[in-house]
């Protein structure tokens, strides 16, 4: 008797443990997926603010047209900061989606620019290279950031604290 | 995974046959956790992302469905056993809905393996089935792979009781040759015929404005596809079920030869019909109670399956459609409806269920009147224009075939002309089906196939 | 009844409870041995009550005979094809789809997770899948069989020409686009500025397409874009030029492209437009390959027919010319490039494909400078017009991204002619930002620094290009219905 009660209270505990953990799922994936209100602007000058702009210019419709393939008109807003000389590596590309259903494109487009630069610098940039082994693709609901810089997880850090 | 891909049958399918095919059949454990094991891999394959969910699913409903079969065992139990099972029910239901309606992307299967666990647990309440308490036992159940993604929806019991009867000479050759059969022709009907009439209808859909004929051959093109989509589907569960020695009930029974909508709700998708009415309708009373209870009942069981089906208000309608016309069939037309013809019964039938089908390619309400708007010449195109006629000689064809695979007309023909023709006839059949699987496998190369021309433009 | 089924106890058992559950199971063998209740009627099933024991049992016997032959025939074949996928060495590059091949994917953690190893690997699968081109092939026969006229946006035309189905226009591109176009004309004023739309074969060859095809009315759109532009803006009459020589080999048959005889004619008729007096006439026509097989056989999987390509030399002149391309720094004597005629696109032997710039340089001392803005429809167009203009510089605004400003300057344009297929220009949005480089929207505000300095940033077009083909994955759409992706194209069903 004791014993199946003691069974009973187990059986009990390891459901609602269960019961936490798919809760817990849910709302990690809700908040990963949560659309910010945070003004474009805002986050653009707080990203770049923890960057080193001396080593970037700021980059044309073209010029994301160019590295990325991505159609500007498609976003709600997009700002490009790409590398003055074409021995740097730090970049950094912000996106706010009209619609969260673009950003599985957006993802595949910014892994394709960060393989392309290793690609470049592969074999003779060692510095650049390392810079875009460590580079982030971030992906926050109607947001989307591509970041290669020498304190990358600093500007990711900044970037979802601005949403 | 889907099964009429590249990947599952020429990588997934043959290793899994040929390993499940090495173990002994004697080794009933052996084979029990090999085939787990390919569920497994079968699920995260499709969506390794939300696996969670389902392990968490799996062990939730096992725990519960012990607590449940401990309490049965107990006197004065009654009472907690209910408030377990109702619990457990809310806590399925929820997490379900949660996913379903909320931005969340939909973890695949979840619908099916949902109805799967609380068949699990429904089954040892109501002591329908002889459980032992093995986890392995439910794990193998939610997660067979033939049927985890999109049913048809197995009762616990039933898989239970062919878990024991299992042969030790292994899966019988018969059971294993028809399984592929089935296979095959589950395949044709997707790959071959769904696929194409979803082309048709793809051309259709993507008109601004139409002729009448034209919205029509849309609604009958779709109608068509989403029948040979899905029981070509079940069929691949059935006759892959079948190869690894589990006999699942045919989910559909050529459902476009109905002469009523009850009898439509027998033939399409029956295991959804089944698990509502052994799980819902029948606890709630079924029909041993008074008319007004049926048809609360009815029309209780019928919001759920709109709801089951989608996230939409449109989806919520349907179920709705549907419920109305069966409850009026029942109480309100009853016998007179044998007096109309019968073809005209099949006929009738056939056009209440497709024009049902509007509202699931329609995206919202207004588009499904929007839609109807236009089979009657809302656009201002009048009836048919020469777009009409190239939408319909275009699929001609396939439109015919189609028609004629929705009876059993195509089955008799062979069974005749073969099975009683001869050794010749058999080549001959064998030829003409290997032809078409040469298509099959062209179409599903096909649909992978993506033209980077326009940069180059 | 013959039982010819191996004597199990469990077949008693079953067919006992499926009685009792009065549902059917599945083969039609054991349908057949119980007298199972039939729901209702309207079925015929097996008519189990013809002939005798033997008869049955016998067709029975053919049956699974029938099932042995199958199975081993499907499980056979799926066995040589898995093999033949292993052994069989990847490929790179498909010329047929113009793109990458999907390569093995590397097995790491956060893919497994995240399930994008699962996704690389099935792309990889199929992308190698051994006969890729032939299956392809073989579908669009399939498709042909079933009367279907069309395949992959494009039609199966008449005498084996293949059509590229008008594109709808896309309203908010072409505002953009004519208001572009406009801003420009008035930013300059002193040049001659021409548009030349070229409509599609679908357009112009009506009498080949398939009978009551449905084709939006390009002409129709052409001739509404044209009236939108500014007054200063001159346009060539593509359509007149074309529908006046239809009869005549005018577009290819397997490629969207119009043929250089095409080209020929509407340079005839547009000459006085482009300010050339006396268009040369007499031409020395060379046909430097017969077996093209174009974009159009591609995109169809209809490799039936061939065209052949034409150059021609202008002759009666004496004005020579060189090319030059600024994104490779190399130097060509001639705009043709056979070495191109190796490869699949064998359009590309004029002027070797795609630039983001191109000069071409002329003996011609007339001070007439030419600035083109184009798609490929241009490539096949300057062999005609050359002996007219001292320097042609073509841009493809897709790929340029200097600044076109300082380009009219420093080249000292006179004359501004674009050229483009109206399948082209209507959903494009690259003509428009690079006009508009100075009004400063969204992300180019600081355009005017990125100089020469900009194209040292090497990226492949191939890799931009990758980029944006790239589908968003799709997760099932209607997971309760099926995993057919197919199904409800028009409705935003139960998923994600």
């Amino acid at each position: 008797m004791k014993n199946k009660k003691a069974g009973m209270t187990i059986l009990e505990i390891v459901k609602w443990i269960l019961v936490a953990l798919i809760m817990a799922f849910i709302i990690h994936s809700l908040m990963g997926n949560r659309v910010s209100k945070a003004d474009f602007s805002t986050v653009w000058n707080a990203v770049t603010a923890k960057a080193d702009s001396s080593k970037m210019q700021e980059g044309s419709n073209q010029m994301i047209r160019r590295l990325y393939g991505l159609d500007p008109a498609q976003f709600d807003e997009i700002r490009l900061d790409y590398p003055k000389t074409n021995m740097g590596a730090e970049e950094i590309l912000l996106v706010r989606l009209k619609k969260t259903d673009d950003q599985e494109m957006v993802r595949t487009a910014m892994e394709s620019r960060k393989k392309t630069q290793m690609n470049n610098f592969n074999g003779y940039g060692t510095y650049q290279y390392a810079m875009l082994e460590k580079s982030q693709i971030v992906i926050r609901g109607n947001y989307a950031l591509f970041v290669s810089a020498e304190n990358t997880a600093e500007i990711v850090q900044t970037f979802e604290s601005a949403l | 995974m889907s099964f009429g891909s590249l990947e599952f049958i020429f990588l997934f399918l043959p290793v899994s046959v040929l390993i499940y095919r090495l173990i002994p059949g004697k080794k009933t454990l052996a084979r029990k956790i090999v085939l787990l094991v390919f569920s497994i891999l079968f699920y995260i394959w499709g969506d390794a992302a939300n696996s969670i969910v389902l392990a968490v699913s799996v062990f939730f409903n096992y725990v519960s469905g012990q607590q449940i079969r401990i309490l049965a065992q107990e006197e004065n139990q009654a009472r907690r056993k209910k408030i377990t099972l109702i619990s457990t029910v809310a806590v399925n239901v929820l997490v379900l809905g949660i996913f379903k309606y909320s931005r969340l992307s939909l973890p695949i299967g979840i619908s099916f393996y949902t109805f799967s666990a609380l068949s699990y647990v429904f089954d040892i309440y109501y002591g329908r089935a002889e459980d032992s308490g093995s986890l392995l036992d439910e794990m193998l159940y939610i997660l067979f792979f033939p049927k985890v993604l999109s049913g048809p929806i197995m009762q616990y019991k039933d898989f239970r009781r062919q878990l024991s009867e299992i042969p030790d000479s292994g899966v019988r050759r018969s059971d294993f040759n028809s399984g592929m059969y089935l296979f095959i022709i589950g395949l044709f009907k997707k790959v071959l015929i769904a696929d194409n009439l979803g082309t048709a209808f793809g051309q259709i859909s993507s008109l601004q404005h139409m002729a009448g004929l034209t919205a029509w051959l849309g609604m009958i093109y779709y109608s068509l596809e989403l029948y040979f989509d899905f029981s070509g589907y079940s069929d691949m569960a059935i006759g892959l079920a079948r190869m690894f020695g589990f006999h699942i009930e045919k989910n559909f029974d050529d459902p476009y030869l109905s002469d009523g909508v009850t009898d439509f709700w027998r033939r399409w998708h029956i295991s959804l019909g089944a698990w509502f009415r052994d799980y819902v309708y029948i606890p709630m009373g079924g029909n041993r109670c008074s008319k007004e209870m049926q048809l609360r009942n009815l029309s209780f069981v019928w919001i759920l399956t709109g709801l089951w089906h989608g996230n939409t208000l449109n989806f919520l309608f349907w179920g709705i459609y549907h419920g109305f016309f069966v409850i009026l069939e029942k109480f309100v037309i009853g016998k007179a409806r044998m007096s109309i013809p019968k073809p005209v019964r099949i006929f009738l039938t056939d056009l209440i269920a497709f024009f049902g089908w509007i509202f699931f390619f329609t995206p919202s309400l207004g588009g499904t009147v929007h839609y109807i708007g236009q089979m009657f010449g809302a656009d201002g195109l009048g009836f048919a224009d020469s777009a009409s006629i190239y939408y319909l000689t275009g699929n001609l064809v396939l439109l015919i075939a189609a028609v004629l695979c929705c009876g059993p007309v195509l089955k008799q023909v062979h069974a005749s002309l073969v099975y009683r023709g001869g050794k010749k006839m058999v080549y001959v059949s064998a030829a003409v089906h290997a032809v078409l699987l040469i298509f099959c496998v062209a179409n599903m190369v096909g649909s992978t196939y993506s033209t980077f021309l326009y940069f180059r433009f | 009844m013959t039982e010819f089924k191996n004597n199990h106890p469990e077949e008693q058992n079953i067919s006992r409870r499926t009685e009792n559950r009065r549902e059917y199971s599945g083969t039609d063998a054991e349908r057949n041995q119980k007298e199972i209740t039939r729901k209702s009627g309207g079925r015929t099933g097996n008519r189990r009550k013809n002939g005798s024991a033997h008869r049955n049992g016998r067709s029975k016997k053919i049956k699974s005979w029938f099932y042995r032959i199958m199975t081993r025939m499907f499980l056979g074949a799926a066995g040589v094809i898995l093999i033949l996928n292993i052994l069989v060495p990847s490929r790179t590059f498909s010329a047929d789809e113009n793109r990458n091949l999907a390569q093995r994917p590397k097995l790491t953690a956060s893919g497994l997770v995240r399930g994008d190893f699962f996704r690389d690997f099935n792309s990889y699968l199929s992308d190698q899948f051994v006969g890729r081109d032939v299956w392809m092939n073989i579908r669009s026969l399939g498709v042909a069989l079933l009367g279907n006229q069309e395949s992959g946006n494009v039609f199966f035309g008449k005498k084996g020409y293949l059509m590229a189905k008008p594109v709808v226009p896309d309203k908010k591109a072409a505002d953009g686009t004519i208001e572009a176009v406009n801003d420009f004309s008035n930013r300059h004023r002193d040049l001659q500025i021409n548009m030349l739309l070229v409509p599609d074969a679908a357009s112009i060859l009506t009498d080949k397409l398939p009978a009551n095809a449905p084709v939006e009315d390009q002409i129709g759109d052409i001739r509404s874009f044209e009236n939108r532009l500014d007054s200063q803006v001159g346009t060539v009459d593509a359509v007149s030029a074309l529908q006046k020589n239809r009869e005549q080999k005018i577009f290819y048959k397997t490629d969207h492209h119009w043929t250089s005889l095409g080209a020929y004619e509407v340079f005839l008729g547009g000459a006085g437009q482009l300010g050339i007096d006396a268009p040369i006439t007499d031409n020395k026509v060379y046909t430097v390959t017969d077996s093209f097989q174009g974009t159009l056989a591609s995109r169809s999987g209809r490799h039936i027919a061939h065209d052949s390509i034409e150059v021609y030399q202008p002759q009666g002149t004496d004005v020579a010319y060189y090319v030059n391309y600024p994104d490779t720094g190399s130097k060509s004597a001639s705009m043709f490039e056979s070495d191109k005629l190796k490869e699949k696109d064998q359009y590309q032997v004029f002027f070797g494909g795609n630039h983001p710039l191109v000069e071409i340089h002329t003996t011609a001392d007339n001070g007439r400078n030419l600035l083109v803005f184009k798609d490929s429809y241009a490539n096949s167009f300057m062999q005609f017009l050359y002996p007219y203009f001292q320097n042609i510089i073509m841009i493809d605004p897709r790929y340029y991204y200097d600044d076109v400003e300082t380009a009219i300057t420093s080249y000292g344009i006179t004359d501004v002619l674009f050229l483009y297929s109206a399948d082209t220009l209507f959903a494009d949005t690259n003509l428009a930002d690079t006009l508009n480089v100075e009004s400063g929207e969204t992300g180019s505000s600081a355009s005017q620094d990125s100089d020469a300095g900009t194209e040292s940033v090497t990226s492949s077009s191939s890799s931009a290009a990758s980029a944006s083909a790239s589908t968003s994955v799709s997760t099932s759409s209607n997971e309760v219905l099926t995993t057919s992706s197919s199904l409800g194209t028009v409705s935003s069903t139960s998923a994600s």
